[in-house]
């Protein structure tokens, strides 16, 4: 069991979602009851962050998406209606484990060895910057399971895990649905202003893309499976990281667009909160790669207005554009060039082991 | 009275770029060492003197009404002149604009606060983005409970959309109000050479 251990782990980390410093303070929370939760705990894990995460899926219940253009349907192939964005998470999300859950000899067990995969292709896993062992590493949420099944198609064998209170769950396909949350979930978007409580609809909503976009990774077959990140480009913040996505389909596009489309009808958030909810739309959107080998279509291209009309618009609102490049030349005034979109939407099939659970 | 009360108000648009610039000058210095408490209060004297020359300098031209059109006399000429001139009679002081700009700007997380970090660290957005978001959001509450002029919001959110340095996401949230503010003024699609290309593709994903 020990020889899968080390390289399991290693894929584990890339599917292991961020890292945050300092506690979180969970006070306040609506009972609810596990038992009648379809996603599993695991006896260990936290009773207050179990509680945040059944109110998640209840506050899910409720939620109304907004999808104008159709395009939230179009990415999970689903309508976006409450009850169809519900079972497209539970499809891929079945058991939580805490923090402290280790994969090792006591947990993981081999159901089989020598195993021919009946889709024997893999992923391209990109190395980013490595983890210092020595960080202060607190986790958000890992998609455990998806980390397994690839781990164990690296080495021909098929693995079940052991989850406290909940048996032995075999690891048949990305779809095992086996996640590991830690306290860097339950961070509040924002700290100040009053404080806007864990509890409260926006932090919810936050939380919520984080188990769409782990979800995602429970997606794929052979090249798209897990729907690995890649790193990210010259150019992004995060340039070097393997925090950026090739594919229009990914987790990142997932998150942003849960987020943009429950946004919309967040009556109760503050404008504070809307902006902070904005920033984590906007953020994951910055790191689907081929967004922006794509700038504008002929047809909104025409229909801005020129740079020349733009600068007269800000002089006339007084705006002091002289320290400003972009209305030093104006001797160009169309917009920018249009060049293909190089990144496709990937295969989100699952693919199975093909060994009977 | 009321024209006086307007010309001071956009006295103040130009203390935003005036102050934001200061501050850039600021963090370069800041770059290259720690500033001290001194120097921090000789650079604040600096831009106090700053804003007072500004000051100085809108009133005359607002007298010398015979010279060429000051931004000040084109606004007036506008139709939102009307807006304004209603808006600024109940608006805040301009120093509470002028503070919450300068405070954004000075404290506000760049790119270079995530050297150093892990994938793990950055895998999901980061507490620095997170608190940058903050900032920002902060901003937005305080332009919906002190409504301010068009033109005072839009040379707030355009001077964020341009600092090369700013997260990707803040660049484009602010990109994002500058064209919301530019189409509510002119009814009409922002340029998209204002801002960069990743900039300007990503403005239009985000839900306002």
């Amino acid at each position: 069991v020990l020889r899968f251990y080390p390289f399991a782990k290693s894929v584990l980390a890339v599917f292991l979602v961020s890292t945050l410093a300092g506690g979180t303070a969970l006070a306040g929370s609506k009972k609810l009851d596990p038992k009648k939760s379809r996603i599993k705990f695991a006896d260990t894990i936290d009773k207050s962050q179990r509680n945040l995460m059944l109110q998640d899926l209840e506050t899910l219940k409720s939620l109304s998406f907004y999808d104008p253009q159709g395009k939230v349907s179009a990415l999970f192939k689903v309508t976006p209606e409450t009850n169809s964005m519900q079972e497209w998470l539970y499809a891929r999300s079945k058991y939580i484990v805490p923090e402290t859950f280790k994969t090792d000899p006591s947990t993981v067990k081999v159901i089989k060895e020598h195993h021919i995969f009946s889709n024997p292709e893999l992923p391209t896993l990109e190395k980013g910057r490595t983890v210092d062992p020595s960080a202060n590493i607190q986790v958000v949420m890992s998609n455990l399971g998806a980390g397994m099944y690839l781990g164990g198609k690296m080495q021909n064998a098929v693995f079940a895990l052991k989850i406290p209170g909940q048996g032995e769950v075999p690891i048949t396909s990305p779809r095992a649905g086996i996640f590991q949350v830690g306290a860097g979930l339950f961070q509040p978007l924002l700290k100040k202003s009053g404080g806007t409580s864990v509890e409260g609809l926006a932090n919810s909503l936050s939380r919520l893309s984080v188990y769409f976009h782990e979800a995602r990774h429970s997606d794929g077959n052979g090249k798209s499976l897990l729907f690995a990140h890649a790193v990210c480009p010259e150019g992004s913040a995060y340039a070097g990281y393997n925090a950026c996505d090739k594919n229009l389909n990914g987790p990142y596009t997932i998150g942003a667009e849960f987020v943009g489309a429950t946004l919309h009808n967040c009556s109760s958030c503050t404008e504070s909160e809307k902006e902070a909810l904005r920033n984590r739309q906007a953020d994951a959107y910055s790191r689907v790669i081929a967004e922006f080998d794509v700038f504008m279509s002929d047809s909104d291209r025409m229909a801005a207005d020129t740079i020349t009309n733009t600068c007269k618009t800000f002089i006339d609102m007084g705006i002091d554009i002289n320290q400003y490049d972009f209305c030093k030349n104006l001797n160009n005034p169309t917009a920018g060039t249009n060049t293909k979109q190089k990144a496709t939407a990937w295969d989100d099939n699952p693919e199975t082991a093909g060994v009977n659970d | 009275m009321i024209k006086k009360t307007i010309a001071r108000s956009i006295v103040g648009i130009g203390l935003i770029t005036l102050t934001a610039l200061f501050l850039f000058n600021q963090d370069s210095v800041n770059e290259a060492g720690p500033t001290t408490a001194s120097e921090s209060l000789r650079k604040s004297q600096k831009l106090m003197n700053l804003i007072k020359e500004q000051t100085q300098e809108s009133t005359s031209s607002e007298k010398n009404e015979k010279g060429a059109a000051t931004p000040v006399e084109k606004i007036l000429n506008t139709e939102e002149s009307a807006i304004s001139k209603t808006q600024f009679q109940r608006t805040i002081p301009d120093s509470q604009v002028l503070e919450k700009s300068q405070n954004f700007f000075a404290k506000i997380p760049r790119t270079h606060s995530l050297e150093g970090k892990t994938n793990a660290d950055v895998h999901d957005i980061p507490a620095e983005v997170i608190e940058a978001g903050q900032r920002l959001a902060e901003m937005r509450e305080f332009f919906v409970t002190n409504p301010q002029s068009l033109a005072v919001e839009t040379s707030f959110y355009l001077e964020c959309s341009q600092q090369k340095d700013f997260f990707e996401s803040i660049k484009a949230i602010c990109a994002a109000r500058v064209s919301e503010l530019y189409t509510k003024k002119t009814g009409r699609k922002i340029s998209p050479l204002v801002f960069d290309n990743r900039t300007a593709v990503l403005k239009d994903k985000i839900t306002l």
